[in-house]
């Protein structure tokens, strides 16, 4: 611990040293002028983990916007005569051995294993059907704008492509996936937003006012965050009218998520408000007359707000998990509105995961979302306080560097 | 002398039987610390040479990022793993051979070891630290744990060095509070951290330090957070230990007054680099290094003429990079241009004892000479 | 008269302790005067209250008893004690503070013009060219870069930072200036820099300073007169040269003989003092020092000294400081110095 606050002295000075007119002033002349978002920024750039998370997830949320373009088929289309198809094979290559240059998907053949006698599918070459980009399908609302019939990939009729294979109704899997994200990856934001603001309300009252207003706030937050959550859900979930629409749906997961996530980034908040409220520049500007408004405003938030973004980003990850686990209890979306638990409750038995298990592709979507947004959280931690640690050891590996940011961040915890 | 005394003493505490002629107890040589960093290696120990006798005390000075508290650490092996660390670091325990651990004495070589030789974590060096060189720090408080008893953490160092009877640790640890000046010691030394006032506290670090007669003590700025009278305790608390057991300091320190009170050689630290080393008086009386010179002068005294301070200006450079050159080159007033910012500057003498790294005493090396020829 | 700046009397500023019930005086009962245009300095031991009573006079902390008059140059006097919100105003920028920590007491995420400026902002209505113009002359005066305003504090090493927080204390132009521990955090050469700077704005700006610091050498080496605090009273006020040559407090010997003497050759005879300070949640009965004090009498543990006046301009709070023959070890060093540089 000593060791490493005497490198982050090291790294200090060198910081500091490079504002000033010396000898050796030239690498990092700007950093003197750079803000603390800017260093902040510049921090995450160098972690290699969060710049890759951070391709991802943009990729997702692209994907989620443009769902409906993307997904070959609609929400409501099904077709029972491709239950439990597998995903479809996607080829160059046909069986005479010719190179194509446009992929293609050969049609499909049902027919009985003859000692199972399950139904199965089998590849007939004597179809073949190119796919197309842009190609006409369902008509679908571009972002709400206008309707329209392309979607970005299709194969021509009657051949049929489904990437993730089919559920037990005929309906592509790729396709809910896309249209599951819209719902799996906008509550749990739209979720942090709502709690961020009641967090940032209530946590700033408890720690700016302290004293019982604090006591009052805190045993609140403890008797939340004492509920097992799992009940609560069903609870709450039980208040919801029956029959209420998606959107409405929707609605009223995001706010019961906010409702159980809030009391973490109050807690945030409050113990931040604290700290920097004991911090010599704020008794600064207090005895240089600065109103108390003005405090909170100029010195205070700014103080904490980056924090509050990682430990939001952090809390990402738990309601996106908590969406999932309230579609897969039933008590979120129901079909054939979709997310992607909803999409792991219809994987759930046994026989899936023996036998069509591609159903648990949307799995995997949650495992990447989840890891993504945590490893972007651990960037961003690691560059909220970029004024301590401009100048990382080089040589530090793997472990070893990660133990070093564990050690640095438990210091400035200190 | 010192042994004499101690061993007429007839305490559990009597100093190990010292190897005749064998005086010095630390000698460095060419110790080099440097932590890579993305931009380049920055050198905290730009290659330094100590030596300390056994009962006395080396006052290594500098300010805030000259490196002397990673030269402390280096010695003790406790920099971070990251560090490229090199040089020599012999240290003589001053022991009967019997008294070593069996794998330090494989690798003794007349009495002496190189510290280097031995893996960080490895188990010598576990031997060393604690049982033959010891550490107290600046703030006691971080060094001590909080969840365990004074008297616990003193026997944990006795029960890995000294004996594996619990019955005999604690009285050593005993032994060692009454020694310290800790009063009531029995009662005390059941008591944790936290029931111990800053100066206290640092007596109980003393304590634990010296239970295992380490033939080396270094002492990083240890009266630094305590008050002036707090330190004046402290301090006379380790000079009569030093008498009574004989172990050689190595004190650390930014402090000019702790040093002329405590110290009998200085060598004085910046940027990485001893710039001069002499004994205590020689110093104080006959600086010679421009930033020698300069400390002196920059410090207020009680009884001085008041009026202006003369300052160093400008502020410490980072060792990121360094072309060989003087460090105190870009501050100093004596600065020889197209000399010192051209070439390393050699240790020269000036005066018994009395070494000073800088080419107003010094001829510099002419381009093309060979000195060896 | 008018040389009076500041009149502190009977300030007390008490805590509430752990326990409900328990009290604990940081500062209890301190009086005195600071007069215009001297260099007056607090010193004592960590927790003798000496940061606590600063922060008092400045309105960082509210005092719980007493008054502190302020007299400025024009009008009436103010109570800072007691002065309503819109009353304190009027003298707010009279009266600042410069703090011990650069790091802490700068903030990270602003401008080096814009922590500079803050008091102006916050006491003045200025078009931004005059903040300017204020900001730049004042950064020029503590040895600041005007180019380097729109830096972040990160950019810069302890002792510029040291230097930032002093141009935002007197960019307003204070009349008095509370220093608390300013030069203690800086390495020694940085020390003299700052130290020559405080000194040479002092009669540059006219300004008062109270200095505060636990370093005898750094206060005697500043200040026109000393005032020693012991668990949260003033035990002795002198001139300097009166206290640093002829204490009349026991503590304030024993804390001039404790300091260390930057020369192997000045030995000299040392006062250990017992045990440590006493916990100010349960001060010693009669003379908080007694239990710590070489020279005490029965009449110590029960009866508490006054601060009164001993010799003209010389304070101290004990029952014998008359009677008592302090030294002042200091005295014997000077003259081996000079003896033998004569």
């Amino acid at each position: 611990m000593a060791q490493l606050k005497l490198i982050q002295r090291w790294q200090g000075r060198h910081h500091r040293k490079t504002g000033q007119d010396g000898l050796n002033g030239k690498p990092g002349e700007e950093l003197g002028n750079a803000s603390h978002w800017r260093l902040m920024l510049r921090e995450l750039k160098r972690h290699k983990l969060a710049r890759i998370s951070l391709i991802v997830l943009a990729a997702l949320y692209t994907v989620a916007l443009f769902g409906a373009f993307i997904a070959p088929q609609g929400l409501e289309s099904y077709n029972s005569e491709y239950m439990n198809s597998p995903p479809t094979k996607v080829r160059f290559v046909d069986e005479q051995g010719k190179f194509h240059w446009q992929p293609f998907v050969y049609g499909l053949k049902s027919e009985r294993d003859p000692e199972t006698l399950r139904k199965r599918f089998v590849e007939d070459t004597a179809e073949k059907y190119k796919i197309k980009l842009f190609s006409r399908g369902e008509s679908y609302s571009f972002l709400g704008l206008f309707r329209t019939d392309i979607h970005l990939f299709g194969v021509e009729e009657p051949g049929r492509i489904f990437l993730f294979g089919t559920d037990g109704m005929g309906r592509d899997l790729f396709s809910r996936v896309v249209l599951g994200s819209q719902v799996s990856l906008t509550v749990p934001l739209v979720g942090v937003s709502i709690s961020f603001i009641l967090g940032l309300l209530i946590g700033g009252i408890s720690g700016y006012a302290g004293g019982r207003v604090d006591a009052v706030i805190q045993r609140f937050i403890d008797i939340v965050r004492s509920f097992p959550t799992l009940p609560l859900w069903m609870a709450l979930a039980a208040a919801i009218p029956p029959g209420v629409g998606v959107v409405e749906m929707f609605f009223y997961i995001t706010i019961i998520m906010a409702f159980i996530e809030w009391t973490g980034l109050a807690r945030v908040v409050r113990s931040k408000f604290i700290a920097l409220r004991g911090e010599d520049y704020v008794a600064a500007a207090k005895i240089a007359g600065v109103s108390d408004i003005k405090i909170i405003f100029v010195h205070l938030i700014p103080g904490f707000i980056s924090y509050l973004v990682v430990a939001a980003t952090l809390a990402i990850p738990g309601m996106i998990i908590g969406e999932t686990a309230m579609s897969f209890l039933g008590l979120g979306i129901r079909s054939p509105a979709t997310s992607w638990g909803v999409l792991m409750q219809e994987a759930q038995q046994i026989e899936n995961v023996a036998l069509y298990p591609w159903k648990l592709i949307p799995l995997l979507f949650v495992i990447m979302t989840v890891l993504a947004f945590n490893f972007l959280g651990d960037g961003l931690r690691d560059a909220a306080d970029p004024h301590s640690h401009s100048h990382r050891p080089a040589s530090v590996k793997g472990k070893e560097k990660r133990r070093w940011f564990k050690r640095k961040h438990n210091n400035q915890a200190a | 002398m010192v042994q004499t005394e101690a061993q007429q003493s007839g305490s559990l505490m009597r100093a190990a039987s010292p190897l005749p002629g064998a005086r010095k107890a630390l000698e460095v040589r060419n110790l080099r610390v440097g932590f890579p960093t993305e931009e380049g290696m920055v050198q905290a120990v730009g290659g330094i040479d100590l030596e300390i006798e056994r009962g006395r005390t080396l006052a290594l000075v500098g300010e805030s990022g000259c490196g002397k508290s990673v030269t402390g650490r280096a010695l003790m092996a406790l920099q971070p793993k990251h560090a490229e660390v090199s040089g020599e670091i012999w240290l003589t325990p001053g022991r009967q051979e019997a008294q070593l651990d069996r794998r330090l004495r494989a690798s003794s070589e007349n009495g002496s070891f190189n510290l280097l030789q031995f893996k960080p974590g490895g188990k010598e060096m576990r031997h060393v630290r604690g049982g033959l060189i010891s550490m107290i720090f600046q703030e006691p408080m971080t060094a001590l744990s909080p969840l365990h008893t004074i008297g616990d953490q003193i026997m944990e160092n006795i029960l890995l060095h000294r004996t594996k009877n619990r019955k005999e640790a604690r009285s050593i640890a005993l032994e060692m509070m009454e020694r310290v000046g800790i009063g009531n010691a029995q009662r005390r030394l059941d008591q944790y951290p936290h029931e111990f006032s800053g100066g206290m506290r640092q007596r109980a670090m003393i304590a634990m330090a010296l239970s295992c007669q380490p033939a080396l003590l270094i002492a990083d700025e240890p009266t630094t957070a305590l008050d002036v009278t707090i330190q004046a305790q402290v301090l006379e608390l380790m000079k009569q230990l030093q008498h009574e057991l004989g172990m050689a300091i190595l004190f650390i320190t930014h402090d000019l007054g702790v040093v002329a009170e405590t110290a009998d050689e200085v060598a004085v630290m910046y940027l990485g680099r001893i710039v001069e080393r002499a004994p205590v008086r020689e110093l104080f009386r006959n600086p010679k290094h421009p930033y020698t010179k300069g400390l002196m002068r920059s410090i207020p005294r009680i009884g001085g003429v008041g009026g202006r301070l003369a300052s160093i200006e400008g502020t410490v450079p980072l060792p990121l990079n360094r072309p060989p050159m003087c460090g105190f080159y870009e501050r100093c007033s004596e600065r020889i241009e197209g000399v010192c910012n051209r070439q390393d500057v050699p240790e020269s003498d000036a005066g018994p004892g009395h070494k000073v790294r800088c080419f107003l005493y010094s001829e510099p090396e002419k381009k093309g000479d060979n000195p060896h020829e | 008269m008018n040389d009076r700046m500041l009149q502190v009397e009977g300030l007390t500023k008490q805590y509430r302790g752990q326990r409900r019930s328990e009290w604990i005086r940081a500062v209890s009962d301190v009086s005195f005067d600071i007069r215009r245009g001297e260099v007056i300095s607090l010193v004592g031991e960590s927790g003798c209250g000496k940061t606590t009573l600063g922060r008092c006079l400045v309105r960082g902390l509210k005092a719980s008893e007493g008054r502190c008059m302020y007299y400025p140059e024009e009008g009436a006097p103010v109570d800072i004690v007691s002065a309503g919100h819109r009353e304190f105003k009027r003298v707010r920028k009279d009266i600042q503070l410069i703090f011990q920590d650069p790091y802490s007491s700068l903030n990270p995420r602003m401008t080096v013009f814009d922590i500079i400026s803050e008091p102006l902002r916050a006491n003045f209505k200025l078009s931004r060219r005059e903040l300017e113009e204020r900001v730049a002359s004042i950064a020029e005066k503590t040895g600041l870069n005007p180019s380097y305003l729109q830096r972040y504090p990160h950019a810069f090493s302890g002792g510029q930072r040291q230097r930032i927080g002093i141009a935002r204390a007197l960019v307003t132009n204070p009349k008095l200036v509370v220093c608390d521990e300013a030069v203690s955090a800086l390495d020694v050469s940085i020390q003299a820099q700052i130290m020559n700077l405080l000194k040479d704005l002092q009669e540059q700006l006219q300004m008062t300073y109270l200095f505060i610091s636990h370093d005898l050498s750094v206060v005697e080496h500043l200040s026109d007169r000393v005032a020693v605090m012991y668990l949260g009273r003033i035990v002795e006020l002198a001139p300097k040269s009166e206290l640093f040559t002829r204490p009349r407090h026991p503590y304030t010997e024993a804390l001039l003989s404790a300091v260390p003497i930057p020369d192997p050759d000045g030995k000299r005879e040392r006062i250990l003092l017992d045990g440590e300070v006493p916990n100010p949640a349960a001060p010693p009965s009669g003379c908080s020092f007694h239990p710590r004090c070489s020279y005490r009498t029965e009449r110590c543990a029960l009866e508490q000294p006054k601060l009164r006046e001993i010799a003209p301009g010389h304070l101290a709070a004990c029952h014998y400081a008359e009677e008592l023959m302090l030294r002042s070890t200091h005295e014997q060093v000077k003259e081996n110095v000079t003896s033998e540089a004569g």
